[in-house]
């Protein structure tokens, strides 16, 4: 034991040491020549056009620009890297506090068998996310990497312990609370029966937050803690998993400063084998909205991830209206199905066919008055009481949708579905008064390999609603010439919008080129207000007409 | 046995490591004003941005009167209806946009609403739970100016003058002083979130407070002491204007601020009734 801590404490003491002589002569040239170093580049550059009637809105500087540069250092157990980024400024879409330049991320790491520590900015995630994770997502302008101290100790065998200390990524910042967690996560089978195929865990987290109060109208509590158990199957094709959550009283802004505690509780099952694979999914969730600092809104500084249990659809216009997960309350379920018709039978045909099954449900929770003279949710009371597991009456989300993915011929296959969705755009969008959304989606989606590595797409959707702006029509045409050419252009039809002015076409074209590990691509076109979520995580897309070029590379 | 001390340990370390702070009720604090010793008081101004297609911004408003009520005289709102969410249509037909409040609304990056400035501290736009915070440091903070607003209305004529006189308390740099001209107890309609008394969404006769009507002497206001001020340096301004026929003026406010010329921080504010 004191062998374990002496060794352990040696090499943390000789890491910082590396670090602080930065590449001395401990290790000499080594540290040099035998290192390996990696990176990536991304920039995106967006000119903007106006146009007023899709609400494009006219923007000053013209041309904006996310620029992202990641460098990786590895020499033996140890890992360094840093990130720069350059928002100048941010792309229409992304929030404006991003305007800067610098380095977003840096850290050092040096990991061996038995254990892991990290200085400076890192990831994290404990069990399912549903109290901690931090994570990046340039989809969604979302990086709450923590800036601090991490250790993982593997001690025994199949237990993994966390413990972290830091603050979280705001813009060019860091947020004001101070996050302490730790995550046990024990494998009993790994343990116990080494030889078994199957895997049994059990898992527990905390987390808390230091934020100090000096708000002179409410009481804050500055330490606000959260807990997490959590346990996993998996046997054959069969997987389970199960976690429940707890959060003490976290007056926010995103709660209207109530004092209620928080809860949830997620469970996922599936089952695979040959041609069959069956999910599950359900969660409820309670006042969860956990943010390293209290009066954050929007997906500033978020601490914890929800999980969605809902589809998330590749094709457009099926994922117009996304579902954003509701962390102030939510019960969810998913259910799908995916089966393999055998091929070289009448229905399944010469290849096979592919249909998958989904349906997905989100509705409030059942909340009743704290007292007679209180309304549900006001600031500075318990907010309103609820029961685990007991389901509201407002319906937010719904979507049934099947597809079938079938090869018609050994160059030519297809992919055709149909979805029903309810959009409860008044809570989902936070528009108190809209109208709910209700939506069918149909679309097609052929592809034919050609000679000489060409191959050829067309995509055609169509989407039916009377409410919102209506139905859209969408078509796409694709030409490739593998592994270097792509060309595509498409158009979204706003054509059922009551406001005839507002009939306008969405048009792109687009073109990229790839060679090795670069790419470049160019685009021209125009892009409807909506969402995107990833998830259930979303950000709000404004409109904008643009054209753009956007170059990758990693080296 | 050796083997399980170390995570044992570990375990016990990271629940130490983990603290919360269970509260009770009350959950509000109360504050007792202090009696009027006829000092001047460091008083602190909130410029709030608001709009009636906000449904949150309700709920900044309750903040605001809840500062108002536990502050007092110490505290003062003025409230710009600008951008997207004080557009008007046919259900929100009354415009309360003004060319300043866009203008405000521009410079200080103004993109989520409710927020507000609180004393412009560090030109920083703040989320309607950030505003106490603020408030409270700010108000405790010795003041450096006194401003003292003198007026003169004509109800006939509807032109209202405003001399200003500003008395440095301590010395300071050169600074702007604004005058500006508010409103209270506009009725009109306003989206709330509030769905379990407006299950539509829109409250039909809200009582708009501290709206921003016209500023006396431009966004950015005028200049003085120029070259600085040493304690009890006075200095003083006049304006003048003639009112809008469709406000009135027995709810209308003269809330006059100094800004820094180098911080833009507003340094000291004022207010009184046109009546």
């Amino acid at each position: 034991m004191q062998n374990f801590f002496c060794k352990s404490f040696f090499k943390a003491a000789t890491f910082s040491s590396l670090l602080l002589v930065s590449l001395s002569n401990v290790y000499g040239q080594d540290f040099i020549e035998k290192a390996t170093v990696q990176g990536n580049i991304y920039t995106e550059s967006n000119y903007y056009f106006s146009d007023t009637i899709i609400g494009a809105e006219e923007v000053p500087e013209y041309i904006r620009t996310n620029i992202y540069g990641n460098i990786f250092y590895r020499y033996k157990g140890i890992n360094a890297g840093i990130r720069y980024e350059a928002y100048q400024p941010p792309l229409v879409g992304y929030d404006p506090r991003y305007e800067g330049q610098g380095i977003a991320h840096r850290f050092v790491n040096y990991s061996d068998s038995l254990y892991e520590v990290t200085i400076g900015n890192f990831y994290e995630q404990y069990g399912s996310g549903i109290i901690l994770r931090a994570y990046e997502d340039k989809n969604l302008g979302i990086d709450n990497a923590f800036d601090g101290f991490r250790l993982l100790v593997r001690p025994i065998n199949g237990l993994t312990i966390k413990g972290m200390i830091g603050r979280q990524r705001y813009f060019w910042e860091n947020g004001p609370g101070i996050i302490r967690g730790a995550d046990a996560d024990w494998s009993l089978l790994q343990f116990f029966r080494p030889e078994s195929l199957a895997n049994l865990t059990v898992g527990f987290s905390a987390v808390s937050r230091f934020q100090k109060d000096r708000d002179p109208l409410y009481n804050f509590p500055e330490n606000v803690a959260a807990f997490s158990a959590r346990t996993s199957l998996f046997t054959g094709g069969f997987f389970f998993s199960g976690e429940y959550a707890w959060k003490v009283n976290d007056p926010s802004a995103t709660n209207n400063l109530i004092y209620k505690n928080g809860e949830s509780i997620i469970f996922t099952g599936s089952y695979s084998t040959k041609g069959f694979g069956f999910l599950a999914s359900a969660k409820y969730i309670d006042n969860m909205d956990f943010r390293s600092s209290r009066t954050a809104t929007g997906n500033d500084l978020t601490l914890n991830y929800l999980p969605a249990t809902t589809r998330q659809h590749t094709y457009s216009l099926a994922g117009m209206y996304p579902y954003a997960t509701q962390p102030t309350g939510e019960v969810g379920a998913l259910g799908q199905v995916n089966y393999l018709i055998p091929k070289n039978t009448k229905i399944g045909g010469k290849y096979g066919t592919n249909i998958q099954l989904s349906a997905s449900i989100a509705n409030s929770i059942d909340k009743e008055k704290v007292n007679d003279t209180l309304a549900i949710g006001t600031s500075g009371t318990l907010g309103y009481k609820s029961s685990l597991g007991k389901i509201g009456d407002e319906k937010y989300f719904h979507d049934i949708s099947i597809e079938v993915n079938r090869r018609l011929s050994r160059d030519l296959r297809l992919v055709a579905g149909f979805a029903s969705q309810y959009y409860n755009k008044a809570v989902i969008e936070g528009h108190p008064g809209e109208e709910p959304v209700n939506a069918w989606i149909v679309y097609a989606d052929i592809a034919r390999r050609l000679q000489n590595r060409k191959s050829i797409r067309f995509e055609a959707q169509h989407l039916q609603t009377k409410q919102d702006n209506g139905s859209w029509a969408m078509v796409l045409t694709e030409f490739s010439i593998a592994p270097k050419w792509t060309f595509s252009l498409s158009d979204q039809y706003n054509y059922g919008n009551e406001e005839k002015d507002l009939r306008k076409h969405y048009y792109s074209i687009n073109m990229s080129f790839n060679k090795g590990p670069h790419r470049l691509s160019i685009s021209y076109g125009k892009q409807s207000e909506g969402i995107i979520c990833v998830g259930g995580i979303c950000r709000k897309v404004p409109a904008a007409y643009a054209a753009g070029i956007t170059f990758s590379t990693t080296f | 046995m050796n083997k399980y001390k170390l995570p044992i340990l570990l375990m016990c370390f990271m629940a130490i490591i983990i603290s919360c702070d269970i509260v009770e009720e009350p959950y509000t604090n109360t504050i007792i004003q202090p009696p009027d010793t006829g000092e001047v008081l460091q008083k602190v101004l909130l410029e709030e941005f608001t709009g009636h297609q906000c449904p949150n911004c309700p709920a900044g408003a309750k903040i605001a009167t809840q500062l108002d009520e536990l502050y007092g005289d110490q505290f003062i709102i003025i409230a710009y209806h600008a951008g997207f969410f004080a557009n008007t249509n046919a259900s929100f037909p009354i415009n309360y946009k003004t060319p300043t409040g866009e203008e405000l609304k521009g410079h200080f990056g103004v993109n989520s609403y409710p927020s507000g400035l609180v004393n412009r501290n560090n030109g920083e736009v703040l989320g309607t739970t950030e505003w106490a915070t603020v408030a409270a440091d700010l108000i405790s903070q010795e003041p450096k100016l006194k401003l003292q607003i003198n007026k003169d209305y004509n109800t006939s004529t509807r032109e209202l003058c405003v001399t200003v006189t500003a008395t440095a308390i301590s010395s300071m740099e050169s600074m702007y002083v604004c005058v500006f001209l508010t409103e209270s107890g506009l009725i009109s309609p306003q989206k709330t979130n509030d769905d379990s008394d407006y299950p539509d969404g829109v409250i039909p006769d809200y009582v708009h407070n501290h709206v921003f009507r016209n500023s006396m002497n431009g966004t950015w206001g005028t200049n003085i002491f120029p070259d600085g001020a040493a304690i009890d340096d006075i200095e003083t301004i006049s304006v003048n204007c003639i009112l809008n026929s469709e406000w009135n003026v027995d709810n209308m406010n003269i809330v006059c601020f100094a800004y820094s010329i180098e911080t833009g921080e507003v340094i000291q504010v004022e207010e009184v009734g046109i009546q």
